[in-house]
């Protein structure tokens, strides 16, 4: 495909994302939120996890506070006297790679395994998607529970728990899709200039098949991160030596009924709006894409 | 898979590290895991497991020195207590928000259900509980925060929803729990509703000079209330996994907060029972689904046959 009509079709496609203006300004805060966590440390008013830079005599202050030595905690300090805000950044680092690696790493595998069973058809097919209904049966929730409570914790162990229970989606949409475009000419064409299997599958079948998958895969990384957070805060996702957003709700839980609310509110709307951002502009996406499919 | 799931929790640690008492002698640390059963080799282990199953026995808890059967079904009324309270508390509110939202999808109102239901779908759960817990219970008082409150016996089986007490306690749960439920509903109804109205069927009901009314709750309903069932089942599932989010948060005690505990605890034979427990619900409730399909849609039904 020639440049310039990618760059023409992708000029299209974004005139058409930015129809909707709360989908432009979901975006917008979906780069902000990316931008900061990328450039996080040299924002936050102190390292969090830096024991020399914290001070328990600051520990729990509501929001505006001063510090012993005169800085200024915006949102306030929890209970080791970190600064909130300097913490939500480093915890936004660790929420987004997580959800973001587990996301990619469940795509990959899913639309591997999808195509793959969709090319191959026959009983191959059907023994792949037995396996894939099987994981489809159970809440991924579930899945990811059950992974962790034989793995124990860790970043690693948490990753894979999320691949684990999202990749049979991935699989049986692309399966779908794949199926239908396997019966176009196109594909015949490139079987007729008898191309080996694998540049069949994933030179010209794969291509097309990208436009659901993008959609589901940008749903999932808000789902994922979600699910990061829910499985901290429960204490059975990252270890306390990786502080997630959903670890700093958990730090808050105690401190909400004697009226500290802060040390949880504040994570939890950093979360809210990352995964709030991420399925607006998900949402347009498929609009725009306008696959057919369900969710 | 029970051998997966047997071997995997198997290989996270050994249970009686926190279970012996730090200053207890070798001796008495030999006893105890002789008496656990942990020092025969993995494979034996799982065999006298799988012959206590057969039996109709999961295993003593290491932790509550109990059977672990017995642990679970002793909270799963709790559980699917809350799970039908959260299911009810989305259809009630869900189907007629989505019905609302569809036939006036242009309206002020109907962009804001729409719009609410997406907000629904983003917010965590359990945050969303903290906040329930912040604002109702701390700030203005009105819900109880944790716990089941006072329950009575209906057919030998503890529940809350009859006393005042129970009620108000189940209120929060209930609501944080169907929240995402609640936005599903929303919005299958809403697109359900807007796919089914410029239909040939709706329109001839029209020019019969039927009653508006007549048509949406008669017509409509029956159409769209397929998927909703189908949807109704397959979240009946998530509902009861994620009733382990809304339990530890509300410290309702029911056999979420259980598996959480024994989890961090290694309490291997609970994890296992909770897990046995829970697959054989969502057989029933497939099976329960599947019927209801079946009478719902007459093409299912004349296939069958």
């Amino acid at each position: 495909m020639a440049a310039t009509q990618n760059a023409a079709g992708f000029r299209r496609f974004a005139a058409e994302f930015a129809e909707r203006k709360s989908a432009v300004a979901a975006f917008a805060v979906l780069v902000a939120v990316i931008l900061t966590a990328f450039i996080g440390p040299y924002l936050t008013l102190q390292n969090p996890y830096d024991l020399a830079q914290i001070s328990i005599l600051d520990s729990t202050l509501p929001p505006g506070s001063q510090s012993m030595d005169g800085r200024i905690f915006l949102l306030g300090t929890d209970d080791q006297g970190r600064d909130l805000l300097s913490a939500i950044i480093y915890g936004l680092r660790i929420s987004l790679m997580v959800g973001v690696v587990s996301g990619i790493l469940a795509v990959v595998v899913g639309a591997a395994i999808g195509i793959i069973s969709a090319y191959a058809g026959g009983r191959i097919d059907a023994i792949i998607m037995r396996i894939v209904d099987l994981f489809l049966g159970f809440p991924s929730f579930l899945i990811a529970l059950i992974c962790l409570a034989v793995l124990g914790r860790g970043v690693d162990k948490v990753i894979l728990a999320l691949v684990l229970s999202q990749w049979a989606n991935f699989a049986r949409i692309i399966r779908g899709v794949a199926i239908v475009e396997r019966e176009k000419e196109y594909m015949d064409a490139a079987r007729g200039l008898a191309l080996p299997g694998h540049r069949i599958v994933f030179g010209h079948l794969l291509p097309n098949c990208m436009a659901p998958l993008i959609v589901v895969a940008t749903m999932n990384l808000a789902f994922s991160i979600t699910l990061e957070a829910t499985l901290s805060f429960l204490g059975v996702g990252l270890p306390i030596t990786e502080p997630s957003l959903g670890l700093l709700i958990a730090n808050g839980y105690e401190y909400i009924i004697t009226g500290k609310q802060w040390i949880s509110v504040y994570p939890g709307i950093a979360l809210l709006i990352t995964v709030a951002s991420i399925n607006l502009v998900a949402d347009r996406l498929r609009d725009v894409l306008n696959p057919r499919m369900k969710r | 898979m029970s051998f997966v799931v047997f071997a995997g929790v198997f290989a996270i640690g050994n249970p009686v590290d926190s279970l012996i008492n730090p200053e207890a002698t070798e001796q008495e640390r030999q006893e105890t895991i002789k008496e656990l059963g942990l020092d025969r080799p993995l494979h034996e282990q799982y065999f006298v497991f799988l012959r206590n199953i057969a039996r109709g026995e999961l295993g003593t808890s290491f932790v509550h020195n109990r059977p672990a059967i017995r642990l679970i079904l002793e909270r799963l009324p709790a559980t699917l207590e809350l799970t039908v309270a959260a299911m009810l508390f989305a259809i009630v509110f869900g189907v007629p928000l989505g019905l609302i939202a569809g036939l006036a999808p242009d309206s002020v109102v109907g962009r804001l259900i729409l719009s609410g239901s997406i907000l629904f779908f983003s917010l965590p759960t359990f945050w969303v509980g903290l906040m329930m817990i912040m604002f109702f219970s701390v700030n203005m008082g009105l819900f109880p925060t944790t716990g089941r409150g006072e329950t009575v016996d209906l057919l030998g089986v503890p529940v809350s929803f009859l006393t005042r007490d129970g009620l108000l306690h189940l209120v929060m749960p209930a609501v944080n729990l169907g929240l995402y439920p609640l936005a599903l509903m929303i919005r299958l109804t809403a697109s359900g509703t807007q796919e089914t109205l410029p239909l040939d069927y709706i329109r001839y009901a029209h020019a019969k000079g039927l009653r508006r009314t007549r048509i949406i709750g008669l017509h409509l309903m029956k159409n769209i209330m397929i998927p909703i069932v189908t949807v109704i089942g397959l979240q009946f599932s998530v509902l009861l996994a994620f009733a382990v989010v809304t339990e530890s948060i509300f410290a309702w005690p029911g056999m979420g907060r259980l598996i959480i505990d024994s989890i961090n605890l290694l309490d291997r034979p609970v994890i296992v029972a909770y897990l046995l427990v829970t697959v054989l619900v969502f057989l029933v409730v497939n099976i329960i689904v599947d019927v209801i399909y079946a009478s719902l849609d007459p093409r299912v039904r004349l296939h069958r046959m």
